[in-house]
């Protein structure tokens, strides 16, 4: 059994919260006042984390997903918990879709996007075979490298001359109303409501009751981090143009230019995003794996790798037509749609509180 | 004729204690060795007695003056008591003749073919069923050396040489304690190469201690003729790329990694001693690095870290670049490289290979050339053919230099068996660049990345302490810290660096 130290967990978790909005920005519809709004889906987010790990601590020695064949009895929970390494494939096959979209069109034009997927699919399929331990020791030694690369980008774009704070202000001028839309549900479902498929790599952690205190520390930490970013680009580009733009932080990349020797990074912003989606597609699959596994009694796991990630492959290739329609689903379809927020937030609650209520009576028996 | 197969000699021959007769037996068994001798003599005129030796592998005047001498010369009446028992014979050689140090009795035939053959003398006298065996070995060795692949500026310049006991006794010099423990097994059904195993007890893991012998004793080779040998039989990942063991010269590193918890095997007839578990930060420290002012030594390895970094990465970088990025090249050195450029009629990926593959093939012409033609052509390949090449318009001046520097960056590398791994993996790195430029690049790092994160020796992660993260390792790691600063001494610092090894028990046989 592998087994996974505490500051590993916080280290993938971080990266895997940050995730793929380093590229997509995070509540861009917010505006100037996104960063208040990453401020407060954080704070919502952090509690959601918080139950999904009360849920898997009420239930000791068991995944997140056959918490709901165990406490929902076999012909309810089953069907649910069947439901998530679905839930997973689809959301990997959606990252594949953004490298699809993004890596051809900004820095390889010329490169059939098959091949480029290929090519991600094998390194992943690879560090499934070696399994979680590696990617924690992998993502102890990244997360410090970028976040010494994003501090040095942040020095290079104050130098830049770009940075303008009053494009900040007037804070609120168009009320609480755009906040709250973009919070609920796409802020709560996005980096934070995704965590649950880091809950398939929790029992592998060796100090499990430190579980809920680390996936808190980095829910706050990539909050912290995202409201950053936001507010840097809002205070770059001003209003208009962030809310406009597909790609807000990559433009953020490309506003460095610092005299005229340091220009155009884009390359590095879409490689750094090439990790951030390498680590989360490789944590969902991951997780797809090891809930079949749990849900087929299956006793190794590897047989699943090849199959998984060739449906993940054919995901990201199938995916959308085009760009404009891949973005927009994940921000106007996904968000609404009732698998997502019954499987993120309706279950999970039920099945805390049938947990909890349990937990409860068992005491009191004693 | 001996069969394959057959080759351990096995011997059912009993000494008979009749001397003409037992030396009849070892004449067998010695058939066709010219350099056997036997020296047949009586003493008192009554005993029969006979010598037999390596030529070659035995100080001949030792013989002549302790042991001939002193049979030949010993009083008329010792032997001629009729009644003389073999004990009492036993008694007087040992006690009253032979002029050794280092003498035993041996019985059984297979044991006194083994000592001839390492060197020592073998006595049969007349009437005794042992054989009395003499150490007298001495053949021509070198000179204590300093090490040609690990030069200091400060330091010993002590390097070991090829001879197993002055090895170990340059170990034991530098550590004046019977905690040093040292071990004898023998490898090798033909060469029968003795190994020794050294170790801090007390520091040691003795887990460590047990899986090294474990490893070493499942090893089946007729026979080890360098350390390479042991290193490939005992590794956990024969088909890594990257050593796992490290390999030194030098008696002051060796004893510097025993007192990191380490387990030192010297092996017979090389210089070579192997070090486990080997991990790649220590692969890439140089014992002068705590010899010099920390302040200094810390700086040189952070310059170490970043030439690993560019002998990786700088000819892919430059493919990428040029190829698909050249947006990010700042405009003024861009204009610059596309004119050096515009007469080369190769894209960046062959230009660079081949200039690569030239520049390799440079390095191992050199190194097996003798040293005057070596130098010959390192100018004529270096200076006149690199000139002669941009010149010509083959190929551009910047790929020269980023040839060069690569080259530079790759002979920082204080072990050379690392080396070796990274200048291969160069290519694979350009291919990927070529083909995929920057993405290509962070996949194969992704790829690199995740194998050394998977392979471990002897239990040991090989990125400790980096990954699984160490505070207190990374204090040697990328910096050298001060004595001062560190906790009180190495062995206590490296005990919580190492951890608990965790054992892993390689399936299968070694062979």
């Amino acid at each position: 059994m592998e087994i996974i130290s505490r500051h590993q967990l916080l280290t993938i978790s971080i990266i895997y919260q940050i995730g793929t909005t380093i590229i997509f920005g995070f509540a861009a519809g917010a505006g100037r006042d996104s960063w208040l709004a990453v401020l407060i889906s954080t704070f919502f987010g952090t509690v959601l984390v918080w139950m999904y790990t009360r849920i898997t601590h009420l239930n000791p020695g068991l995944t997140f997903i056959e918490c709901y064949p165990a406490q929902f009895g076999k012909v309810i929970g089953t069907p649910i918990a069947w439901l998530h390494p679905l839930l997973f494939l689809y959301i990997a096959g959606r990252i594949v879709a953004d490298i699809k979209s993004l890596v051809p069109t900004t820095i390889l034009p010329g490169t059939p996007p098959w091949v480029i997927l290929l090519f991600f699919m094998v390194v992943i399929s690879y560090g499934l075979f070696l399994g979680i331990e590696v990617m924690g020791k992998l993502a102890e030694i990244i997360l410090p490298i970028i976040l010494l690369i994003f501090l040095i980008e942040v020095i290079l774009i104050i130098s830049s001359g770009v940075v303008h704070l009053e494009n900040l202000t007037p804070i609120l001028d168009k009320g609480w109303g755009r906040i709250w839309s973009v919070v609920w549900p796409l802020g709560i479902i996005q980096s934070f409501g995704e965590s649950l498929a880091l809950a398939l790599v929790w029992t592998l952690m060796n100090e499990r009751a430190r579980v809920g205190r680390t996936m808190i520390l980095s829910s706050l930490f990539a909050g912290l981090f995202i409201a950053f970013t936001d507010a840097m680009a809002v205070v770059v580009f001003g209003e208009e143009i962030f809310k406009r733009a597909t790609y807000p932080l990559y433009a953020l990349v490309q506003a460095i230019s610092v005299s005229d020797f340091i220009a155009q990074l884009d390359a590095t912003g879409v490689i750094y995003f090439c990790f951030m989606a390498f680590l989360k597609t490789y944590i969902y699959l991951f997780a797809t794996i090891r809930s079949i596994q749990k849900l087929t009694y299956a006793r190794r796991s590897r047989v699943f790798i090849f199959p998984v990630v060739s449906i993940a492959f054919v995901l990201g290739m199938t995916m959308a037509p085009n760009v404009v329609e891949h973005i927009a689903v994940v921000q106007k379809v996904i968000p609404y749609d009732p698998l997502y927020l019954s499987l993120m937030m309706v279950f999970p609650f039920l099945l805390f509180c049938v947990s909890w209520i349990r937990q409860k009576n068992k005491t009191q028996q004693n | 004729m001996v069969q394959r197969g057959q080759l351990e000699h096995h011997f059912d021959y009993i000494l008979s204690g009749n001397a003409t007769e037992d030396l009849m037996n070892f004449k067998t068994i010695f058939n066709h060795c010219i350099d056997i001798k036997y020296r047949e003599f009586y003493i008192n005129d009554v005993k029969k007695g006979s010598l037999i030796f390596l030529n070659g592998m035995v100080n001949t005047k030792t013989i002549d003056l302790d042991i001939m001498k002193q049979l030949m010369d010993c009083e008329e009446n010792l032997f001629k008591e009729p009644e003389l028992l073999a004990e009492d014979i036993k008694n007087i050689v040992h006690n009253k003749l032979i002029y050794s140090s280092q003498m035993c009795w041996v019985e059984l035939f297979q044991e006194i073919v083994e000592h001839i053959l390492s060197g020592n003398v073998a006595l049969l006298l007349d009437g005794l069923k042992e054989v009395l065996v003499i150490s007298a070995k001495d053949w021509d060795k070198r000179a204590i050396d300093e090490p040609a692949t690990e030069a200091v500026i400060r330091g010993p310049r002590e390097g070991f040489q090829e001879t197993l006991s002055t090895n170990i006794s340059l170990i034991r010099r530098r550590l004046k304690t019977s905690l040093l423990k040292m071990e004898e097994m023998k490898v090798g059904k033909l060469s029968n190469t003795e190994i020794v195993i050294t170790y801090l007890e007390g520091i040691v893991n003795e887990n460590l201690i047990l899986e090294v012998k474990n490893r070493l004793e499942r090893i089946e080779i007729d026979a080890v003729l360098e350390s390479g040998y042991i290193e490939e039989l005992i590794e956990d990942h024969s088909f890594s790329l990257f050593p796992q063991v490290l390999i030194t010269e030098r008696p002051d590193r060796v004893v510097g990694n025993l007192l990191e918890g380490k387990v030192g095997i010297i092996i017979d007839n090389t210089p070579f001693v192997i070090i486990v578990p080997g991990t790649f930060f220590q692969l890439l420290q140089s014992p002068e690095d705590y010899y010099q002012r920390y302040f200094v030594a810390s700086s040189i390895r952070f310059l170490r870290l970043l030439s690993v970094v560019l002998s990786l990465l700088l000819p892919s970088l430059y493919i990428a670049l040029t190829t698909y990025h050249q947006e990010m090249i700042p405009t003024m050195l861009l204009i610059s490289i596309a004119a050096a450029r515009e007469t080369v009629p190769f894209p960046a990926f062959v230009e660079a290979f081949v200039m690569e593959v030239a520049f390799e093939s440079l390095r191992e012409a050199g190194v097996r050339l003798p040293r005057p033609v070596g130098q010959a052509v390192s100018i004529v390949g270096g200076l006149v053919i690199g000139q002669a090449a941009v010149e010509a318009g083959i190929v551009s001046s910047p790929l020269v230099i980023v040839v060069s520097m690569t080259g530079i960056a790759s002979f920082i590398f204080p072990s050379f068996q690392l080396g070796l791994a990274f200048r291969f993996l160069r290519f694979p790195m350009m291919i990927a660049a070529a083909t995929f430029g920057l993405y290509g690049i962070l996949m194969m790092v992704l790829l690199l990345l995740m194998h050394m994160l998977s392979i471990r020796s002897f239990g040991v992660p090989y990125l400790t302490p980096l990954a699984p993260l160490r505070i207190s390792g990374l204090k040697d790691v990328l910096v050298r810290v001060s004595w001062l600063k560190q906790s009180s001494n190495k062995s206590e610092k490296n005990k919580q660096q190492m951890g608990k090894p965790f054992i892993r028990h390689r399936q299968g046989k070694y062979k």
